[in-house]
């Protein structure tokens, strides 16, 4: 079988495999090797999103788009909730601040935390993409 | 997709901003389906259609 | 007033969004942050109501801008971490942000820090889309 006759979802995994493969590597500050090889891997990522994508008919890909748009923005806002009641709540960043400090030994606080930060901002936007994506789906049904 | 938008608009007399506030969307919007760089969804293309009174396959030809 | 256009309900939402912002800024404290909670949904709803009212010509656009834009963004700044993460680039950063949410520990601002940059990237990204979606659209 060439790869033009691929199925989509068969390059959306092919597309994030380097990734995936590298993540038991990621730490708070990766080595040079780590570093360029995750450069490597976001860049096989978007090259194979790009054929997966071509490869998509029109719903699919309005699935997709929608996913982004609600599921990624409403994440967003859920984030921006999430701070406010950290913020509001006394105690309810303690449970966050004992898991990032775990991983604080070797790094500054501040670094560890906006690392983590980021990647959890990521993720939920993540989950938020892929609910959104399931519900545009599950509406056409 | 090729579309007879523009001429039909001309025949009428009507400014891209008549047919806009016709069609309830903004006069760019009708500016870049007249030079065929958006294709409007199904429901504005019978919009459109029942507007100029014709088929949306005697407006629009794929290219 | 539902009949208001879609630039109408964006100026109502990004004025009234920055007044708010500006009240809070001067108020500060817990009563600040509270103003500028209300001023975020302030926003997101008179947002969602201009989006009601815009033509799909222009929600093909900020889908497209979200979409792409969005995703290029957040790429790029992931990509741009190691640099974020340098001595130096982020601390002044995090101050300001403690100052602001009044917090005890560095890592709450820290983590919020990080959740903003991660935003921001996507926002620059979907701008950048945006104005170029409209350029070649016309």
């Amino acid at each position: 079988m060439t790869i033009r006759k691929l199925p989509p979802w068969a390059f959306t995994l092919i597309s994030l495999g380097p990734a995936l493969a590298l993540l038991p590597f990621v730490k708070i500050v990766p080595s040079e090797a780590v570093l360029i090889l995750s450069g490597i891997a976001i860049i096989w990522s978007v090259a194979f999103s790009c054929l997966s994508w071509r490869r998509l008919d029109e719903p699919s890909r309005a699935a997709h788009v929608s996913g982004w748009l609600w599921g990624g923005s409403s994440a967003l806002f859920a984030i921006l909730i999430a701070v406010g009641v950290m913020r509001a709540v006394p105690g309810a960043s303690q449970p966050l601040v004992d898991f990032i400090d775990a991983f604080s030994k070797k790094h500054p606080a501040g670094e560890t935390g906006f690392v983590f930060g980021v990647l959890a901002a990521a993720m939920v936007q993540a989950i938020g993409y892929f609910t959104a994506w399931l519900i545009w789906w599950g509406k056409r049904r | 997709m090729k579309n007879r938008i523009r001429v039909l608009r001309a025949e009428r007399g009507w400014t891209q901003a008549d047919l806009a506030k016709l069609l309830d969307v903004s006069r760019n919007s009708v500016n870049a389906i007249e030079n065929g760089k958006y294709d409007p969804s199904l429901p504005l293309a019978f919009s459109i259609a029942g507007i100029f009174k014709m088929r949306i396959e005697d407006i629009f030809q794929k290219d | 007033m539902t009949r208001l256009s879609a630039r109408s309900w964006r100026i109502i939402a990004a004025l009234g969004f920055w007044v708010l912002i500006i009240v809070a800024w001067t108020v500060g404290g817990s009563t600040g942050l509270a103003i500028a909670y209300t001023a975020g949904a302030w926003l997101a709803a008179f947002s969602l109501q201009a989006w009601r009212r815009q033509d799909e010509f222009e929600k093909s656009a900020q889908k497209f801008s979200w979409m792409f834009g969005g995703l290029f963004g957040l790429l790029i700044s992931l990509a741009l971490l190691p640099a974020a993460t340098q001595p130096g680039v982020i601390s002044p950063l995090i101050g300001w942000v403690a100052d602001a949410l009044q917090a005890q520990d560095p890592v709450t601002p820290a983590f919020v820090l990080g959740a903003a940059y991660i935003a921001l990237g996507q926002l620059v990204g979907f701008s950048v889309c945006w104005v170029g979606w409209h350029v070649s659209k016309r």
